[in-house]
């Protein structure tokens, strides 16, 4: 059992009471909002102390028996994450302003901006045309390898389906809801306008570097078995992480735009 | 910015008709100017594709927006088709003021407010850049 093994189901089971902590109390939070609260902390430290007891035990075994194979069992703490996060966090959140809740602007009035996003997101994108053009070209690579029958297919094939994954991400940005308030509110507009060109930008990103990064390891099976699994895995764990990390910082932004929509909408 | 009312006795595509001209003739849009495509528009409204589409197309019909390849609806002209028959065409834009006029009225506005309500409206639309 490596340092991964132990600090990552650590990280997971802690991070839905992260984020309840980052998350402050809204005016408008429910009476019940501190309880839920404190049962998801206590949980957390219950989830935690159970991880923290498989993992000597693990260790004990490991000393006794001189290895255990099936090392990735004593990760399962890992997955009470899962619930705590829609069990107890997204509750607790919820109730602790409208920034978490699954319809957070209920109104009758509805109003939209008439200027048309496709222009603004094509804007965003940071680097210009060459990053798409280095992705095709990887891809263009990827796709002449697999046609041939070299490299490794699983992962040529993963580099084929990201390409178009990513081309949707972004596309999925520009048509993405964004119901404004009826009074066009700057910090609002400035809010949705930040939220969008963050999660092109991340696609852009994600999508750039998990193609071009798979289909150069995928490649390079021809060359040398080992380096090329550990180019992909090594792109394929930094997109998985760079999505996970971008993800969770654009549920932040979303949450200050429904606070935001909440108080105007209150405002009326 | 186009608002609707989900509960107004108003179909939601006359709405958007209604507040799509308002915005073109007040110049928040302007001749050339991309609209919102139908996807991004009913999604910022809640409410179906079809209902926006079908307002698109009321107002191509008209004259005022029209459908160009690689940039969806664009803002085509501030004036709509000149009708077939003016007669009629006058007689439906007084009939149009008469009603504007009599809901201000019965609304309980008096004489000086209603006319600064208009007249404000007046300024917006036909005043901007120094039109006359």
């Amino acid at each position: 059992m490596d340092w991964f093994d132990r600090l990552y189901p650590a990280g997971m089971v802690l991070l839905p009471a992260l984020i309840s902590m980052r998350t402050p109390a809204h005016p408008s939070a429910a009476a019940d909002a501190p309880e839920k609260t404190r049962r998801l902390y206590r949980f957390t430290m219950a989830a935690l102390f159970i991880h923290v007891v498989v993992t000597l035990l693990f260790e004990g075994f490991q000393q006794e028996r001189g290895g255990l194979r099936a090392a990735w069992v004593f990760a399962f703490p890992f997955f009470s994450f899962f619930g705590l996060w829609f069990g107890l966090a997204m509750p607790a959140l919820a109730a602790r302003g409208p920034g978490w809740s699954s319809n957070p602007h209920p109104s009758e009035q509805r109003s939209a901006s008439l200027v048309s996003r496709h222009t603004d997101v094509e804007s965003t994108l940071p680097v210009g045309a060459w990053v798409f053009g280095w992705s095709l070209y990887a891809l263009c690579v990827g796709a002449m390898f697999w046609s041939l029958g070299v490299g490794a297919q699983p992962l040529l094939s993963l580099g084929l389906l990201m390409w178009p994954a990513f081309l949707l991400g972004v596309r999925a940005v520009r048509t993405e809801a964004e119901p404004r308030d009826a009074g066009g509110s700057k910090e609002l507009a400035e809010a949705y306008a930040g939220l969008r060109r963050y999660r092109a930008w991340c696609f852009y990103w994600c999508g750039a570097l998990g193609t071009g990064g798979v289909t150069v390891g995928a490649v390079a099976v021809a060359i040398e078995w080992v380096y090329s699994g550990l180019v992909g895995g090594i792109a394929g764990s930094l997109v998985g992480l760079l999505g996970g990390l971008m993800g969770t910082l654009a549920s932040f932004k979303r949450a200050r735009i429904n606070v935001l929509l909440h108080d105007l909408s209150r405002a009326e | 910015m186009l608002t609707i009312r989900l509960d107004s006795s108003q179909p939601i595509a006359d709405q958007l008709v209604a507040g799509l001209r308002c915005a073109i003739a007040r110049r928040e849009v302007r001749a050339g100017d991309a609209l919102p495509t139908v996807r991004q528009l009913a999604a910022d409204l809640g409410i179906n594709m079809n209902t926006v589409s079908r307002a698109y197309r009321v107002l191509e019909a008209s004259g005022l927006v029209t459908t160009v390849r690689g940039r969806g609806t664009v803002v085509s002209a501030d004036r709509e088709h000149p009708p077939a028959n003016a007669v009629e065409a006058h007689e439906t834009l007084v009939r149009a003021a008469r009603n504007v006029l009599a809901d201000l009225r019965l609304a309980g506005l008096r004489r000086g407010d209603a006319r600064s309500l208009i007249q404000q409206e007046f300024d917006v639309i036909w005043q901007v850049e120094g039109q006359s």
